[in-house]
């Protein structure tokens, strides 16, 4: 294997990595600038990759030699599976079948096994996808980027449009026209007959307070919920379900609003490692497509010309 | 809590947590009649030995996007949970940490390299390593020269933290709780003894509980008693025993080391015990018609056996390697049974250690909270079941018999952390199969036979009743209690309807006059209603109800005797997972799950709900 299994990206980070070469005497507020400047990042990735590949290489000759600590270990661990201590068979047995594993391991890269095994394929680019993560800069975020980012997507980050309404439900099965029986119910309702004692004996309450649109659909259904949206405030209103018809009022609505920082700053956080990660991948990947670009020569000269134009 | 209660001992007496002890908004809708919330409190992620080594990578972090509805490692919701814990294995945390990282003093052991090989005997030697009373971490991982385990764990247990901060909205929209919450994963011969431990707040200890340093659940309740409620100021807890299934009677029969005063114990269970999760992806924990004292023959309790006969009963013992699908079979592996021995225990001890309110889950080894649809479902042990014909001839753990799990259901004021955590502490709940069918019980002396009539049943029912999970007040008049039900179908999502109700049914358990444990069972709206499958197509066509409702009051109440009363909800049928991939595949490629007859085609899917109690005392 070229690499081995990547750290998680809190342990291996271009920031510690950059952190330890900057010495003690650095301030980390000025490793911070440098960190933001082009240049600075593109050595840090370049080292931190550089870093990584040197400690997870490994050491060819080693996976089938057979040490005293090898034997201890491998007899140690059948003990564990079998429940007692294996004898010499066992043992031998168990280490012969590590080294063949390697030995076919060896033979079939040699043979060029792994090159079309999508299983193969797909560990190894999970491998390289999580060291290239593991490059990013995650352990500190300043209010100001994390504050770019809440501006940029505002629907992420506010909280959501809610309404407040009664209902009360003419269920299916229990009408033989269950909007008829809604319309009977809008009358009454209308004339102020109070919701409680009318309808059908459900299991909900008659009135929520401000929740958002969604959480309607998932009480009443899909088809409810987008009844919600144009319904006017104050007047009851008859909304087909699959679970019937509902005579529904609006009693009030609140409009999203955008998040203040400190309450959207751990999902803030957490979003800006996902994106600094995938930052890095897309930087790596950058790197890998200018070493390694598509041989687009069998293909006509405008087709080749276009697809280059989009990084491929 | 009664003053008798208080005066058994003083636990009781402990003075109820405060509402809040998290600093947040107050959530815009705060409804004192209760709101239905949906989720998943058995979780496992990455961070668990035994999904990382079977290739799964979704982290807590990604199992809380999941949750909330985001595509994660190309899957995504229909619709949102309100709420989930993920509760990896606290055993391990820092074991998997230090084998997954490159340059840890353990990185390049053989049992490190074994791990990520994935190998069948690396992951034999794990789930070995958590077996017995004397299991201990591992010398080469965690001794001289290897890992501060301890540091280790510590560190990934304050990811876990940080991650469920980060997925809870705090804002007043009060969209999505989490908890910070793990699995205490203790077993001894091979039977299971597991329990998921769930936070109310995000005061918790420094570091998880494992059955390395609590060998027995006797130590595990009293380190959460000792580090958490009397060790971090506002700090509660509760444990979730699971899968009594797979213990051989083992889970609910008691240990009493020398010297232990056993009402004390019971009294200590019950406080930090209340529910059970009697389904999730290792089939249902209810009731079965292969062992005695369950009551008379219920063929609805042949749903989504993890074991079929033939197998032995236990009888009055307990056996030994349930998780290898081995050893014998107790009425104490289901809730049935354990309720009845909770009554027996109140009427010798005066206290009920398995006053158990119920709940489901998923258990999903693959990070994907409330991943339950029988159509979509995409194999629980990541890589190793990615694939038709790796579900349905897998054995991990039980092939074809496994399925997608289900949803736990709370009756809550909010969707915040402690509204939601204190349903869970009064059993407000209930448990699903995987659909959102909305269910309300109530019990009283006095509810009127009218309440599934016009009008507001919640209101009229909570009058004069007790919602599920409850103990019913002192009595009044000379007839038995009654038991009001309403159920609402799953409305769906967007493209796929929700199934129709076929009946409701009560399930009543009390202690005859010499003592001998007894179940009734009783359908109290709907029925059997004549809807098919087309095992062809698995098309259905549903003839059950959308809203059903029944008022039941027992005509055989003996009040000098301890009695529950749980309700069942059943759906009209739909085709099992299994049969959609059995037919996705060429008939001459189908495995033999396909033609095996003890396995079902199709799944009725259904709710189970808290009991209400009667006690002769309260």
């Amino acid at each position: 294997m070229a690499l081995g299994e990547p750290s998680s990206p809190r342990h291996a980070s271009a920031s510690a990595l950059a952190r330890a070469a900057a010495g003690e005497g650095h301030s980390r507020a000025l490793i911070r600038r440098l960190l933001r400047e082009p240049l600075v990042q593109f050595l840090v990735v370049g080292l931190a990759l550089f870093a990584l590949h040197a400690r997870v290489r490994p050491d060819l000759d080693r996976a089938m030699r057979v040490d005293p600590g090898r034997v201890e270990s491998t007899r140690a661990g059948l003990a564990e599976r079998l429940g007692r201590a294996p004898d010499e068979g066992e043992l031998a047995a168990a280490l012969r079948d590590a080294l063949d594993d390697e030995r076919m391991v060896r033979e079939a890269v040699r043979l060029g096994l792994d090159r079309d095994d999508p299983i193969v394929r797909r560990r190894l680019i999970q491998k390289l996808r999580l060291a290239y993560e593991s490059t990013a800069d995650v352990d500190e975020f300043d209010d100001a980027a994390l504050l770019a980012l809440r501006d940029a997507e505002p629907a992420r980050y506010s909280a959501p449009a809610r309404l407040a309404l009664t209902q009360v439900l003419a269920a299916r099965g229990r009408h033989p026209d269950p909007e008829a029986a809604a319309r009977e119910l809008v009358r009454q309702l209308a004339a102020g007959a109070d919701p409680g004692a009318l309808g059908d004996p459900g299991p909900h309450a008659r009135r929520f307070g401000l929740r958002p649109a969604g959480d309607y659909a998932g009480m009443f259904g899909p088809e409810f919920a987008a009844a919600l949206a144009d319904m006017p405030e104050g007047t009851w209103t008859i909304v087909p379900s699959q679970l019937g018809a509902h005579a529904v009022r609006i009693d009030a609505r609140a409009a999203a609003e955008l998040l203040p920082l400190p309450a959207a700053r751990p999902r803030l956080e957490a979003d800006l490692a996902e994106r600094r990660r995938a930052e890095a991948v897309r930087a790596a990947l950058d790197d890998l497509r200018r070493s390694d670009p598509a041989d687009l020569t069998a293909l006509p000269a405008d087709l080749a010309a276009a697809l280059a134009e989009h990084d491929l | 809590m009664s003053l008798a209660a208080c005066l058994i001992g003083p636990l009781a007496c402990r003075a109820e947590p405060e509402p809040f002890v998290d600093r947040r908004e107050p959530c815009s809708d705060r409804n004192p009649q209760r709101n239905l919330y949906f989720g998943d409190l058995h979780v496992h992620t990455s961070y668990s030995f035994d999904a990382w080594i079977n290739d799964v990578r979704t982290d807590p972090a990604g199992a809380y996007k999941f949750a909330r509805g985001e595509e994660v490692a190309g899957q995504r919701l229909a619709r949102p949970l309100d709420f989930a814990a993920v509760t990896d294995h606290a055993e391990y945390l820092a074991e998997v940490e230090g084998c997954t990282t490159p340059g840890s003093a353990v990185y390049d052991s053989a049992r490190c390299k074994d791990f990520r090989a994935g190998t069948t005997a690396a992951l034999v030697n794990f789930g070995l390593g958590l077996d017995g009373d004397e299991a201990s971490r591992w010398d080469d991982l965690c001794g001289q020269g290897g890992l501060d385990c301890e540091a280790r764990a510590g560190a990934v247990w304050t990811r876990v933290q940080e991650a469920a901060e980060a997925a809870y909205d705090r804002t007043s929209a009060c969209r999505f709780t989490s908890f910070v919450a793990y699995e205490w994963s203790g077993s001894r011969m091979l039977s299971n003894l597991h329990r998921n431990v769930i936070f109310r707040s995000s005061r918790v200890p420094a570091l998880p509980v494992t059955h390395f340093e609590a060998p027995t659940a006797g130590e595990l309740w009293r380190r959460l008693q000792g580090e958490c409620r009397d060790g971090v100021d506002g700090c509660e807890v509760l444990a979730i025993p699971h899968n009594s299934n797979w213990s051989n009677g083992n889970l609910f029969t008691p240990e009493l080391p020398a010297g232990t005063d056993e009402a004390e114990l019971a009294e200590v269970r019950a406080d930090l015990e209340p529910l059970l999760e009697i389904y999730q992806h290792k089939g249902d924990s209810e009731c079965s018609r292969g062992v005695a004292g369950l009551g008379p023959p219920d063929e609805l309790c042949d749903f989504e056996k993890l074991r079929v006969l033939p197998f032995d009963d236990c009888g009055g013992g307990t056996g030994s390697q349930g998780m290898v699908g081995r050893g014998c079979v107790s009425r104490l592996d289901f809730l049935r049974g354990i309720l009845l021995a909770g009554l027996g225990a109140e009427q010798r001890l005066g206290v009920n250690p398995f006053r158990l309110g119920v709940i489901a889950s998923t258990d999903t080894h693959n990070g994907t909270p409330g991943n339950v649809e029988e159509a979509t479902y995409p194999g629980h042990f990541g890589t190793r079941e990615s694939d038709p014909t790796a579900r349905l001839t897998g054995n991990v753990p039980a092939g074809a018999r496994n399925g997608p799990g289900g949803l736990v259901a709370v009756w809550a004021e909010e969707n915040s952390r402690e509204a939601i955590w204190d349903a869970l502490r009064r059993r407000e709940v209930y448990g699903t199969s995987g659909p959102r069918m909305a269910v309300r019980v109530f019990g009283g002396w006095d509810l009127p036979d009218d309440l599934c009539g016009a009008g507001d049943f919640v209101a009229a029912a909570e009058r004069g009743g007790v919602p599920m999970g409850a103990i019913l007040p002192e009595r009044t008049g000379s007839s038995g209690p009654v038991i009001a039900v309403s159920a609402q179908m799953d409305p769906g999502s967007a493209g796929a309807p929700g199934s129709r109700l076929e009946r409701i049914q009560v399930i009543k358990g009390w202690q005859d006059a010499d003592g001998v444990g007894q179940i009734a069972v009783v359908d109290v709206a709907g029925g059997p209603d004549g809807s098919v499958v087309d095992e062809a197509t698995c098309a259905a066509e549903q003839r059950g109800s959308a809203l059903l409702c029944g008022v039941w009051r027992d005509p055989d109440f003996d009040p000098a005797r301890p009695a529950f009363y749980y309700v069942r909800v059943l759906e009209d049928p739909v085709c099992r997972w299994s049969w959609r991939d059995c037919l996705g595949l060429p008939e001459d490629a189908r495995p033999p799950a396909c033609s095996d007859p003890t396995l079902p085609r199709t799944i009725q899917e259904r709710a189970w709900t808290s009991p209400i109690w009667y006690s002769p005392g309260a």
